[in-house]
């Protein structure tokens, strides 16, 4: 594994140890942010030498869609912090986001030619806005299970209050089917290719997977229900995502 | 200089005996200005709440001297007293006040009120003039107090049933200035709740109570609504926390009523609290809905036990910042003692050397300004450089315990006095310089 991949690898395995023993006590909260830098630098650097190396942006390949996934992740999180400062977020986040990352790592990285740009930097935000929305959701479920089974710990002290939590989800859902809708358009307005399609029906299936998400809470669908909801239909698109890079041989488009 | 403290509190003497001899503002004005009486101190702070009442003292002042001006303040003999006096010296004086101060000595750990207690005190004593070689000491104390409550959860999370309401409602809801709260019952409890749930901002507050008048009177001073229990189910419909806390015998709030008034929102969150023994909540109600939380007394109560235990595991990062701020206020103070010494040989030497260096200059009246500044920089570099190890040494003695020993050998060796003034040479035109 190259220098920038290992330092990437290494500072984001630490600051997802460092993120979940935060919630247990706060002084590791140092260690996780000073690491998350590390290893976010350190991706930032790969990406830019890529990009250098390729003469394109590196978003042709489905390793390459991960890789990017993850940085902007981070980015997100390292926003909302700003926003609204949630760090507990971080030790259900990071976790994912290493599997992610690990996952990336055993996709074909053989580089394409070309991409649609708008198209893939606008679903992979979008599909940053669904995974942030079912982490929330997670986040929701531990604190309302600790509530209901009314044994306080460190989830009752360490969390946002449950409203908000599921306040956050509905919008980055809101936010991340704009997003999605947008990338959907762009894509169908330049064709790329025969595998094109491929692609296109799997977002198009998380499009609408999302828009009846948004069409439930209009119904007064809330709390636990959307929380459960959130989680099945991220664990899907991870399973869309790998499995579509599988039968695309590792390319985008 | 010894610091000292003598005092009870709540964990020495009984309510009777701190009663008796607590000091009132008039007996602490009292206390101040018959200081005179107190021989030898150097410094006085009084600290008097309902839990305790501390007299720090600076000075050489023995214990039975505190005692008996004490009890002379009060008007109550010692012997009705005495046995429940506690005295600390030094480290474990800082340690106590420190202690006091973040509120780990207190009735309920982790209070904040006491260091405001703290801060007033010391500023009263400031008022009377009291306070002299003990403000560094509450200097420290208002830090120490003020590091506890920002840097660790000490003061976090509610102990006592009305607060833990508010906090367990505020885990579901963020803004409780956006909810509707019900309150059932205007007994004890249920007015205790009431306030702590208006105090804490909560959009809408009702009262209801099987005699509207008792509902309305409390309703009137909290600024809420009130109503019969005849309304409780449309009241129902639209609140987001319900408590009760009632005498009755029965469920006030059965399936079939919490059924109907949450029919067609049953994910709505809704927090309800049942403290009445016997039950007044049908236990079943938690079943209606995934956004139903029903917490009996019993499931208060652990919560309290649970926010205790935390504030219990913050206590201990207190201890350790009370452990980090006795080190710096003993380097401090050590270096206060050390410090008119080291001044003083410095001076000393300082004053020979420019009396000496006039003499010769005069006897070298040839020399140009700058030859004669070439020999006073000289001079001054031979005696720093002279002097400079005994400054270093001096200054580790600040960390030792045993330096009074050092530091009389060290004024006796070179006659210094203790006015700060060398004893054979005057000191008119020494100017300090740097250590080089």
């Amino acid at each position: 594994m190259e220098a920038l991949l290992a330092v990437t690898f290494l500072g984001y395995m630490i600051a997802a140890a460092a993120f979940v023993a935060a919630l247990y006590d706060a002084q590791w909260k140092r260690w996780a942010f000073s690491s998350l830098a590390v290893g976010w630098g350190a991706q930032t650097a790969w990406l830019v030498r890529e990009g250098f190396q390729r003469g394109l942006w590196p978003i042709t390949t489905m390793y390459d869609w991960t890789a990017g996934f993850v940085w902007l992740s981070i980015v997100a999180f390292v926003f909302y912090q700003r926003l609204r400062p949630t760090w507990p977020l971080g030790g259900f986040l990071m976790p994912v986001v290493v599997v992610v990352w690990l996952g990336g790592q055993v996709l074909p990285r053989t580089p394409g030619t070309s991409t649609v740009l708008v198209s893939s930097i606008a679903s992979m935000a979008a599909y940053v806005a669904f995974l942030i929305a079912a982490v929330f959701s997670v986040m929701y479920f531990e604190k309302e299970r600790e509530l209901k089974w009314k044994k306080v710990r460190v989830f009752y002290y360490q969390l946002p209050s449950l409203d908000v939590m599921d306040m956050v989800s509905a919008r980055l859902v809101w936010l991340g089917l704009a997003l999605l809708t947008m990338a959907l358009g762009a894509g169908f307005l330049v064709p790329t290719g025969s595998r094109m399609g491929l692609r296109a029906v799997s977002t198009v299936i998380v499009w609408v997977i999302y828009a009846l998400y948004v069409a439930l809470r209009q119904w007064g669908w809330q709390g636990h229900r959307a929380a459960v909801y959130l989680m099945l239909a991220f664990v899907l698109i991870l399973v869309d995502v790998f499995l579509v890079g599988s039968l695309t041989h590792g390319a985008f488009y | 200089m010894q610091i000292q403290v003598v005092g009870i509190n709540h964990k020495t003497a009984s309510l009777k005996i701190r009663a008796r001899v607590g000091l009132t503002p008039e007996l602490i004005a009292d206390a101040y200005q018959r200081l005179g009486e107190l021989h030898g101190n150097q410094g006085v702070v009084i600290l008097s709440t309902c839990n305790r009442t501390e007299i720090y003292v600076a000075g050489n002042v023995s214990y039975a001297a505190m005692v008996k001006w004490w009890a002379k303040i009060v008007g109550v003999d010692q012997s009705e007293f005495v046995d429940a006096v506690f005295w600390y010296a030094d480290d474990r004086a800082f340690d106590h006040l420190f202690r006091v101060a973040a509120g780990l000595d207190s009735m309920v750990l982790g209070e904040t009120q006491i260091l405001g207690q703290v801060k007033a005190a010391y500023e009263v004593s400031q008022r009377y003039g009291a306070a002299k070689a003990l403000h560094r000491l509450f200097r420290y104390t208002l830090t120490v107090g003020k590091r506890a409550h920002a840097e660790t959860g000490i003061s976090h999370n509610a102990l006592s049933m009305g607060h833990a309401v508010v906090e367990l409602a505020r885990k579901v809801f963020e803004d409780i200035h956006k909810t509707h709260a019900l309150v059932i019952g205007s007994g004890e409890m249920g007015t205790l709740v009431g306030r702590h749930l208006t105090s804490a901002g909560v959009g809408r507050l009702t009262l209801v109570n099987r005699t509207v008048a008792k509902a309305q009177e409390l309703a009137e001073e909290l600024g809420a609504d009130y109503a019969d229990m005849a309304a409780l189910p449309q009241l129902l419909r639209g609140a987001d926390i319900v408590v009760t806390a009632t005498n009755a015998s029965g469920f006030l709030l059965d399936e079939t009523m919490v059924r109907t008034a949450i029919r067609g929102n049953t994910q709505k969150l809704r927090f309800l609290f049942d403290l009445s023994v016997p039950r007044n909540i049908d236990p079943a109600i938690a079943k209606l809905g995934a956004g139903i939380f029903l917490y009996d007394v019993d499931d208060v109560e652990a919560v309290v036990q649970a926010n205790l235990a935390q504030r219990q595991k913050e206590a201990v990062k207190v201890e350790r910042i009370i452990q980090e701020e006795i080190r710096s206020l003993k380097e401090e103070l050590a270096a206060s003692e050390v410090g008119p010494v080291i001044r003083q040989l410095r001076s000393k030497a300082d004053a020979i050397r420019t009396a000496e260096l006039e003499k010769a200059m005069n006897r070298l009246p040839h020399l140009s300004a700058e030859e004669k500044a070439v020999v006073a920089d000289t001079t001054r570099l031979i005696l720093n450089k002279f002097l400079n190890d005994a400054m270093v040494t001096m200054r580790s003695w600040a960390a030792e315990g045993d330096k009074q020993n050092h530091i009389d050998a060290v004024r006796e060796l070179f006659k210094l006095t203790e006015s700060n003034e060398p004893s054979s040479v005057p000191m008119q035109g020494v100017a300090l310089e740097p250590e080089r």
